[in-house]
């Protein structure tokens, strides 16, 4: 079992939700994520799926330390963040970044591809302009672009093209972590295939670890190693991506994954289809939280919140499988 | 149509994007509104070369040639092309100098008020919180300022001249720089890149000068555009009332001014600068509106 | 009930814009029979929109124009006799008389389509109101109905709310009232379910089969997702820069592609439960402004020889009307 170069435990983020005319006053919290824990070994992926709103997108926030934490920590090689010192934590936060959903934001209009690649060069600092120029030319290469592309502006590339600056930009100053936050989901079928195939060639060649995050769980399924399922702020399951679709244990994941169209007229449709809607989360039921969408629930999941159990590990009062 | 914008959207990268590029700026050139931008364009050589253009000294009296009318018509004399003025001084050199007022006060006053508009806009919109709610009282208060009392009343107090029209062009315009400004700040702010920005590390400064101040720029190009003609306007207005511009200093505005007691024996005095002006403020809101199309990167694609 | 409701023939959309003639759509034909599912599957940008929104004439111009081509568009009038029309030949106001009646529409984002300002009871009523005459208590009837058939809760309540009251699953529920408000004979849905969560997806898609089945309206079902159109649709025709360069019944194009885009459009779909490296179509979609010569998916096609270079692939039959526009065409799956 290779080391574990990331984890959080127990990640908690709470929105304050403020309401009032003159004075804002705090009248709840929106409980985005909930207590979630679980490690990313090194050279590895770790995929998290979930519908929107289910804090997916702000667990990578919190990583990125875009978002201050509410409560639990983050682990860097074995290190809460809390404990670093300055040194430890600049090297952290070069060694984690970032490809986002939308080519068409995440992409300065106003600069060119070169200076979008090279910008966490430059804000490094210690690199001359023919470092940056080589670097460059070396990850267009890497990304499968031209290298006259690097004098273009973000508009003159299509979304495909768009998304692979993004990813030549990630890997820039030579990152462990890359937090891919719904990487293809604003891209048409064939990118798709492409960026998902270029990630996975890069990972083997530079040895990076991913945590990819997605509400489609087959393009999760495809790169990762390990997949955790969300709802509500909440891990509900977590288990290796070879026996997650096998072994399915959670009426949540269940109800998922049977909600996936398969793209083969001969499969019979044998849907679960969850009724009604993810509640608000700002005052999630209580219990567990899948409770009032499930098929199997009994008296106790309204009372009692499930906890996480050992090995293929999933947080529900029944033994599904 | 979304299908349309998306497909123009996903240019090739084929061969030829240089020679592409050249052919795009000059249709783009070509389709410019090409009167509008010659006026402009005379208006400030004018301004720059009053001196080698005017054919006379703008304040030289010349009281045998009293209220000339103008070369073409009956009277009128080839020395005073477009006619003199009650004291016998050339309207065609009057007219030409007097651009130069106009575009001294827009040129000058505009950069001040746009600078310090952007500036506050780009401060209220990144920092938000406390700062934003002073700068934008501020500008509050600003737009519901009565301009043009305030603006008489500081004129009576002060003495009146070229400069005091930009102190108040520049003291009165900045408010819509800021709201404008702030409003795409606010938008910008929330966009993929800037997040990535910071996961870069990107320190405050470089967020705001390299990632969201050169986006606006467009806008701002257009207002800034629309706010010449608007200018140009407000000083010949100030002018013809007296509190400008003084004579005999020409000025659009103090021409007309004169001109406006002659309107029935000599009506030229007042029509020439009154067509000069009506010309560069239509130029200015034409150009302005083309731009505003030119350059929204939606519309440029197609 | 059978019978051929829509036939599209050689139907050309264009656009004309300053730097050229974007071909969006250029000689596109295809058939739908009485109640049943076509998908329209293609990348962004292949004219699939383009082609719906031709059917209803509502292609924004300038600078869109529709040069050739028609749409017989077969259907009772009052008293019943079956009469076929030429869409492209009915005036304005004529073809207004067909669309949310005849021919209706359900777009992507429901934020969009519904208006804000309006009652949901307003707007689903407002076919009723325009086609049918109708006002007063009968239109209330007729609005609580429909939107029953789409199963909201409560609809008795729910007419007098606003659309931002409504989340986005339900907010595509109300669309579809309005789209099957007056029962047309043709739903054109344009990528009905691509805003929604999976599993509000699959209430919806569960919902369509359902109004479908009940009302035996025929759908052109516009798509990027294979998984929708494997579920949903009878036939497939799939677009590749402006034209259709496969058109079949959903079983043979899922088992045998006949065209090298199908195939590689199907294998380079994640699946679940199967991982494996995608196959991925290298390259981009041609930019409609320079297409190439010849069949305009050689560039990125593993199998072009010099004569999809030069010509644009005549049409080959397969099996009924089953068709396929591709050179190495012959028999079984292209390898």
């Amino acid at each position: 079992m290779s080391d574990v170069v990331l984890a959080v435990n127990k990640l908690t983020k709470y929105f304050p939700v403020r309401a009032g005319l003159v004075f804002d006053r705090t009248k709840g919290y929106v409980k985005a994520v909930d207590g979630v824990t679980f490690e990313i070994n090194d050279g590895q992926t770790f995929g998290l799926v979930g519908e929107s709103g289910c804090g997916k997108t702000t667990i990578a926030k919190l990583l990125l330390l875009l978002e201050p934490l509410t409560d639990g920590s983050i682990l860097f090689k074995g290190k809460t963040l809390a404990e670093m010192n300055n040194e430890e934590m600049r090297e952290y936060k070069f060694s984690i970044q970032a490809v986002f959903q939308d080519p068409y934001s995440s992409l300065n209009p106003r600069m060119r591809a070169c200076d979008i690649i090279s910008e966490p060069m430059t804000t490094a600092g210690g690199f001359t302009k023919v470092d940056k120029e080589d670097r460059v030319k070396e990850l267009l290469e890497v990304v499968g672009l031209l290298p006259e592309s690097a004098s273009m502006y973000p508009h003159e590339f299509s979304g495909g093209q768009r998304q692979r600056v993004a990813v030549a930009r990630a890997l820039s100053v030579n990152p462990k972590i890359i937090i891919l936050d719904e990487p293809v989901s604003a891209l048409d079928v064939s990118f798709q295939a492409q960026i998902l195939n270029l990630l996975g060639d890069i990972q083997e060649r530079f040895g990076l670890t991913y945590l990819i995050i997605s509400h489609d769980l087959a393009v999760v399924e495809n790169i990762s190693d390990t997949i955790g399922v969300m709802y509500l702020g909440k891990l509900v399951e977590s288990a290796p991506a070879a026996s997650l679709y096998s072994e399915v244990q959670h009426p949540y994941t269940r109800a998922l994954l049977s909600a996936v169209p398969i793209p083969d007229p001969d499969v019979e449709v044998t849907q679960e289809v969850l009724g009604g809607e993810v509640p608000s989360p700002l005052n999630p039921p209580k219990g567990c939280r899948c409770h009032p969408r499930c098929s199997l629930k009994q008296v106790i999941c309204a009372e009692q919140e499930p906890e996480f159990r050992a090995g293929h590990r999933v947080a529900c009062h029944f033994d599904t499988n | 149509m979304t299908a349309m914008s998306s497909n123009t959207n996903e240019t090739s990268l084929s061969a030829g994007t240089q020679t592409r590029k050249a052919h795009q700026l000059l249709t783009f050139i070509r389709r410019g509104p090409t009167i509008p931008a010659l006026i402009i364009i005379t208006v400030i050589l004018c301004a720059i070369f009053a001196p080698y253009l005017a054919p006379h000294d703008p304040q030289k009296i010349d009281p045998k040639a009293r209220l000339t009318p103008p070369a073409w018509s009956e009277g009128g004399s080839g020395k005073y092309l477009l006619g003199t003025d009650s004291t016998g001084r050339d309207l065609l050199s009057r007219i030409i100098y007097g651009a130069r007022v106009s575009l001294i006060v827009a040129v000058i006053g505009i950069s001040i008020s746009a600078t310090l508009g952007t500036i506050l806009g780009l401060t209220s919109g990144f920092f938000g919180g406390i700062t934003d709610m002073f700068i934008m009282r501020i500008v509050d208060v600003m737009m519901s300022l009565p301009v043009l009392f305030l603006a008489l009343a500081f004129a009576s107090v002060i003495p009146s001249g070229m400069y005091i029209i930009i102190l108040i062009v520049a003291f009165f315009g900045w408010s819509h720089y800021t709201r404008i400004t702030r409003g795409e700040v606010l938008s910008l702010k929330e966009r993929d890149f800037v997040a990535l920005a910071r996961v870069a590390q990107a320190s405050q400064k470089r967020i705001m000068l390299k990632h969201i101040l050169p986006n606006p720029t467009n806008t701002l190009t257009v207002l800034v555009t629309l706010d010449v003609g608007g200018v140009i306007m407000f000083e010949a207005a100030f002018s013809f009332i007296g509190f400008g511009v003084q004579p005999p200093t020409p000025s659009w505005g103090n021409i007309l001014s004169e001109g406006q007691n002659y309107l029935t024996t000599a009506w030229w005095i007042a029509t020439f600068p009154g067509l000069a002006l009506m010309a560069m403020v239509f130029s200015c809101n034409f150009i302005g509106d083309w731009l505003r199309d030119a350059l929204d990167p939606k519309l440029r694609q197609l | 009930m059978n019978g051929r409701l829509l036939e599209v023939n050689n139907l050309q959309t264009h656009f004309f814009v300053r730097r050229g003639i974007v071909k969006a759509v250029d000689g596109v034909s295809f058939k739908i029979d009485k109640g049943k599912v076509l998908g329209l599957v293609g990348e962004s940008g292949c004219g699939k929109s383009v082609t719906a929104m031709s059917i209803l004439r509502l292609i924004p111009s300038p600078p869109g124009k529709i040069v050739g081509g028609e749409i017989l568009f077969r259907s009772e009038d009052e008293s019943g006799n079956e009469e076929e029309i030429d869409l492209l030949k009915l005036s304005l106001i004529e073809i207004r008389k067909f669309r949310g009646k005849r021919i209706s529409v359900v777009l992507q984002d429901p934020m969009t389509s519904l208006n804000p300002v309006f009652t949901i009871g307003n707007q689903v009523g407002e076919p009723f109101r325009l086609h049918e005459k109708l006002s007063g208590p009968a239109l209330l009837k007729k609005i609580i109905e429909v939107l029953k058939r789409v199963r909201i809760p409560n609809p008795d309540v729910r007419i007098a709310d606003y659309p931002h009251q409504f989340s986005g699953g339900m907010r595509q529920r109300v669309s579809t009232a309005m789209g099957i408000s007056c029962n047309p004979q043709l739903l054109i849905a344009d990528e009905p379910t691509t805003a929604l969560d999976v599993t509000i997806q699959a209430q919806l898609l569960k919902l369509f089969e359902q109004v479908q089945q009940e009302s035996n309206m025929a759908i052109i079902l516009i798509t990027h997702n294979l998984g929708i159109v494997a579920r949903l649709c009878d036939r497939v025709c799939v677009m590749y820069a402006g034209r259709i360069v496969e058109d079949g019944s959903v079983r043979r194009i899922f088992k045998e592609p006949a065209h090298p885009y199908t195939r590689a459009l199907m294998e380079s779909v994640p699946r679940l439960g199967k991982k494996k490296r995608l196959f991925s179509i290298e390259g981009q979609p041609p930019n409609l402004l320079f297409l190439p010569t010849g069949c305009s998916f050689w560039p990125r096609c593993s199998f072009a020889d010099e004569k999809c270079k030069q010509e644009y692939p005549p049409i080959t039959s397969i099996e009924g009307d089953d068709y396929v526009r591709c050179w190495q065409y012959s028999g079984g799956t292209v390898s």
